[in-house]
């Protein structure tokens, strides 16, 4: 196959995912749309307010939360990222050969060693 | 007994004022100089001839008339001794004010607020005394006073219940919350170096696990509990004052609706306090229908406290496991009864109706089954991990804290004390048949899941016994002027109409005196203290119910826990809000 | 120009159909869901609407399409908006390469498609993983735009866990990606054909049961289901990051989370148990009709994973928030990564064929 014919293929593969999304996002906003025109409407102050168990709440929800959530989303996006590595090397693994497998064993050895720290450092403790 | 009063007497002469020993209803009660109170209670809680190291109860009473207008009464158990005490003070209406015992009893800390909300009484040196039951802004006075009216002054009126939909909805919150509201929820040392605003969050009154309508406000540090303060009284109908306006009698169904898991329990525990009010011998066989109907109800209270408990724990199929037997005994109390909930059965002197061949045959058919429903409870949650690890070593209360606090029932005895008013004061059959009181060890969360679990299977074995046992003979005691007679004599006898009559016109008349009378409930000792000044309606009655001295304890066990572990408390107390708030 | 008109006619009818079997599928799972835990539980689950029920989810559908939306005063609207569509528009479109039956080609009206894949992608399954961790946002968006306490902390909750958890996820196929050589879901499932001895559950050289058990776990945990619904524990956080949402935005709510459930029960079966392969060589069915038989097995499959949530929801209490968190990171992720080691050694030698 030549470039075009290449790249031709390859939207062609893609277009039924891309019509699927604006199919899915249509029908999210036109179902929410149509029942925005259905639905009653009685708003009231009691109604409206932020849900805290009936009472008062103490203060705006939009508080500063615990460092501790990020820490985790850190700690996904290092080691997501090392996985993504790893899926090539996986789909080519029975063409790579030997190189390929210490290659990987080495850089899955880095990925422990950073494991291993994390645990140690207690970061992966939620407390 | 009689060595500890002496003691008392020589050490602190000027403090006793008198001693009062009622060897009828083996009680004994002490009246003592209000100044004095501390050393005395002091004393008693720490000297090892008297060692009063439980706190039952503290209560008040108000005799207008009187100089010293209001009277302090407390309660204390001591558990290596096996003795109670009641100790009197009284103060004027002028300086209503007492020494606090909370540094001796911590549990007397909410004790003491209830007293002060709702009698006025202040207590010196108590770390928080706010209003409990009654509303914050409350501003009507103590309702337990003699002249604050039954049917109150009018203060619930001013309130709009209805929403107003004509008027456009307010965006955003109204107002912030003061300074001064929030401080009584922070803890002591404030927040943490690593914060400069600690976290409130409002967990109630209408919260899905807080089993009724109980606030508890937490101080969150992340996800951890610096601080919970419960508030309560949303579900408080002040049965108390109501109980002054009503004849013995009709206190009954009232007592229903206490703990409205447990009716029996209430009822029997009422019943009993006024027949040692009346020293009023019951027959054998309402002994051994009393002692059914009440184990019978000890099971159905556990199973919906398990039930609740593993649905807050995310177990599902459990609640419904237990619904399903609890739905057998309610069967049997409408065959018993005509209702299922609010029961009503006891009556003053005996029971409503007796056991029919049918009940007995049903109730000995679901004996047989329930020791295989509880091995499948078992085996849904006891073999499961996730339950162990969610319930081991949460919400630990050591031996010593939890008598300190006054805790009774399971949630004392899962920390190895093996206090139970059956087995301590037997009653009913309990001391004629064979049972054991099954002890925790840690404290914690399991253990007090173990011991009920243990009770339930004890009192299939009480009731089986008891079955076996139980004698021919009348439900109720030969005693005209006090149970009503039958409809059918009423109708054709003079003299069992006038009984009627005045029975249900005026009601009966109880010696003049007081007694202070412990059941063993499902959630722990449940306690009347009647006065009665010789009329036919109590001139005062306290219930002392468990799961409002339980909740004096909650912020002790909650600290240091997280979120998801509150919930775990909540259910590990098995606290039903009509009794705690009354 | 034609050709692209043709070929949009056909996703188009497609996808609808695909969209409208998994619709029909969720609504259909909320009533199996009621009735197989009301069978566990000795009770007879929903039997009001229509005969033992089974209208039940039209009623409740009915229900919400029409029930007040409420929008809390304090919540920012474009996002308590947005939220829901970002959660139920990952959950639909990762069906895309999902294969439901044989991969073969049939020909209509002079157009070549593929009746049971709606595109075959050659990335399929990184593609599903990038658009279910889309479904995150929508989760942490709802609990902050509503400005409550219960469904922020319920938001965040959920937002740590699905993303552990999508670690776990990643790290679990990469086993059965190194046995199959590719990423394409339908390779992958043709690769597993001639009997259960080859699904990768059970394949020479290494069986990836580790991996399985280790992604059945992640994915109960991806889609906030027992014993992993911390986010929406109801003892706990009421609702979690859809307290303050009611209507159909709560509806969209659920509805993505049951479309993440049959999508993660669709990869497990095609990633693990073969796909549409029948677990004996060859098919019973004549050569024309052996799709019939490829379809129900892929479906029986399916249904097995989720029949699996509900049996899982009614058994097990739930764990508490850093027990799950230490249970990912400490046991989850040791065992994938240990899986991963073995694998490619095992396949470096004892190569395919």
């Amino acid at each position: 196959m030549t470039g075009t014919e290449l790249l031709l293929d390859y939207l062609s593969r893609y277009f039924p995912v891309f019509v699927f999304v604006v199919i899915a996002l249509l029908f999210g906003v036109v179902t929410l749309v149509i029942s925005h025109f259905v639905q009653p409407k009685y708003p009231e102050a009691e109604k409206l307010s932020a849900y805290e168990c009936g009472s008062e709440p103490f203060s705006d929800a939009r508080m500063p939360f615990p460092v501790r959530y990020y820490i985790f989303a850190m700690l996904f996006v290092i080691f997501d990222i090392e996985v993504i590595f790893l899926y090539p090397w996986a789909v080519v693994f029975g063409k790579i050969g030997f190189i390929g497998l210490v290659e990987m064993l080495v850089f899955i050895a880095l990925f422990l060693v950073a494991y291993v720290y994390a645990w140690r450092k207690g970061a992966l403790e939620w407390d | 007994m009689h060595s500890l009063l002496e003691t008392l007497k020589t050490r602190f002469p000027e403090a006793v004022l008198s001693v009062k020993e009622d060897t009828e209803r083996g009680e004994l009660s002490l009246r003592v100089a209000a100044p004095c109170l501390l050393e005395v209670a002091t004393f008693l809680h720490d000297d090892p001839s008297a060692a009063f190291d439980h706190i039952t109860d503290i209560c008040s009473a108000d005799y207008p008339d009187d100089t010293e207008r209001f009277e302090v009464i407390y309660h204390f158990l001591s558990l290596p001794h096996r003795t109670r005490i009641r100790i009197k003070a009284r103060v004027t209406e002028d300086d209503p004010t007492i020494a606090s015992v909370t540094g001796i009893w911590k549990g007397a800390n909410f004790l003491e607020r209830e007293v002060y909300d709702l009698m006025g009484i202040r207590f010196s040196g108590h770390p928080d005394l706010r209003r409990i039951l009654m509303p914050e802004d409350y501003d009507e006075g103590h309702p337990l006073r003699k002249d604050f009216p039954t049917e109150g002054r009018g203060w619930r009126s001013r309130f709009e219940f209805i929403p107003r939909l004509d008027e456009p909805a307010a965006e955003g919150l109204d107002e912030d919350i003061s300074e001064e509201q929030r401080k009584v929820f922070v803890s002591e040392s404030g927040p943490s170096s690593h914060r400069t605003e600690e976290l409130l969050l409002n967990m109630g009154p209408q919260h899905p696990a807080t089993h009724g309508v109980l606030r508890v406000v937490l101080e969150l540090d992340g996800e951890r509990i610096v601080k919970a303060t419960p508030d309560m009284g949303y579900l408080h109908r002040g049965v108390e004052k109501l109980a002054e306006g009503l004849a013995y009698m009709q206190i009954i169904p009232h007592t229903d609706r206490l703990d409205y898991i447990c009716s029996m329990s209430n009822n029997y525990a009422y019943v009993r306090a006024v027949e040692k009010l009346l020293k009023l011998e019951i027959p054998e066989r309402a002994e051994y229908i009393r002692t059914i109907v009440a184990e019978m109800q000890r099971i159905v209270g556990h199973l919906f406290w398990l039930g609740t408990q593993a649905l807050d724990i995310g177990a599902m199929t459990v609640f419904f496991w237990t619904f399903r037997e609890r739905e057998v005994l309610l069967d049997l109390f409408e065959k018993l009864c005509g209702a299922r909930l609010t029961l009503n059965y006891f009556r003053i002197g005996g029971v409503d109706s007796d056991f029919t061949p049918d009940l007995v045959q049903r109730l000995t058919a679901f004996l047989e089954a329930f020791p295989g429903h509880i091995k499948e409870y078992e085996e849904l949650l006891q073999t499961n991990r996730i339950w162990v690890g969610r319930t081991k070593n949460v919400a630990v209360i050591s031996a010593e804290d939890a008598i300190n606090f006054g805790l009774t029932g399971p949630v004392l005895r899962a920390s190895g004390v093996a206090y139970d008013v059956r087995k301590l004061e037997p009653y009913g059959a309990y001391g004629k048949v064979e049972w054991e009181v099954p002890v925790g060890k840690n404290g914690d969360t399991y253990d007090r899941y173990w011991v009920r679990m243990e009770e339930m299977r004890q009192s299939s074995r009480i009731i089986a016994q008891c079955l076996a046992q139980m004698p021919e003979g009348p439900i109720v005691a030969d005693a005209p002027q006090i149970v009503p007679p039958p409809k059918v004599k009423v109708m054709r006898d003079m003299e069992s109409l006038i009984h009627h009559f005045i029975l249900f016109t005026h009601g009966f008349k109880p010696p003049k005196a007081e007694t202070y009378c412990a059941t063993e409930a499902p959630k722990g000792e449940l306690g009347f203290f009647i006065i009665s000044d010789g009329s036919p309606r109590p001139y005062r009655m306290k219930i002392r119910s468990p799961s409002f001295v339980h909740m004096g304890a909650f912020d002790h066990m909650a600290r240091g826990y997280l979120i998801s572990d509150i919930i775990t408390i909540f259910g590990t107390y098995d606290i039903v809000m009509g009794e705690c708030d009354r | 120009m034609a050709e692209v008109g043709l070929k949009l006619a056909f996703s188009v009818a497609q996808i609808a159909v695909v969209m409208g079997i998994v619709l029909l599928t969720v609504m259909f799972l909320t009533l199996a869901e009621r009735k197989v835990l009301g069978w566990m539980q000795d009770r007879m689950g929903p039997m009001e609407v229509g005969p033992y029920g089974v209208l039940q989810p039209i009623a409740d559908g009915l229900k919400l399409f029409f029930k007040e939306d409420i929008v809390p005063a304090g919540a920012n609207k474009f996002l308590f908006t947005l939220a829901p569509i970002l959660a139920l528009v990952p959950a639909l479109i990762g069906f895309a390469v999902v294969p439901f039956g044989p991969n073969r080609t049939v020909e209509l009206f002079g157009y070549q498609f593929q009746p049971f894949v709606i595109s075959d992608i050659n990335i399929g399954i990184l593609y599903i993983l990038a658009f279910t961790s889309i479904g995150a946002y929508g989760i942490i968006l709802g609990g902050w735009a509503s400005n409550s306490k219960y469904s922020l902390l319920g938001g965040l909750r959920s937002a740590a866990q699905v993303i552990s958890y999508e670690l776990n996820v990643g790290l679990a196929i990469v086993g059965v990606l190194l046995l199959a050589g590719s990423l394409s879901l339908v390779k992958i499932t043709e690769a597993q054909a001639g009997g259960f001895w080859h699904w990768y559950i059970f394949a020479f050289p290494f069986p990836q049961v580790f991996a399985f058990v280790v992604y059945v776990i992640s994915a109960v945990a991806e889609t906030n289901r027992v014993p992993f619904d911390l986010p929406e524990a109801e003892s706990e956080l009421v609702a979690g990051f859809f307290t303050e949402y009611s209507g159909m935005r709560f509806a969209f709510f659920f509805l993505a989370e049951y479309a993440n459930m049959i999508l993660v029960s669709c990869i497990a079966a095609a990633l693990f148990l073969g796909g549409w392969n029948a677990p004996y060589p060859g098919t019973l069915l004549p050569e024309n009709l052996a799709w019939v038989e490829g379809v129900v097995w892929f479906a029986v499959k399916v249904y097995f994973f989720l029949f699996l949530f509900f049996w899982l929801r009614a058994t097990l209490p739930r764990l508490r928030y850093d027990q799950l968190m230490r249970f990912g990171w400490k046991v989850m992720l040791p065992i994938a990564l240990g899986n991963i080691l073995v694998t490619a050694i095992a396949a470096y030698f004892f190569p395919k064929g």
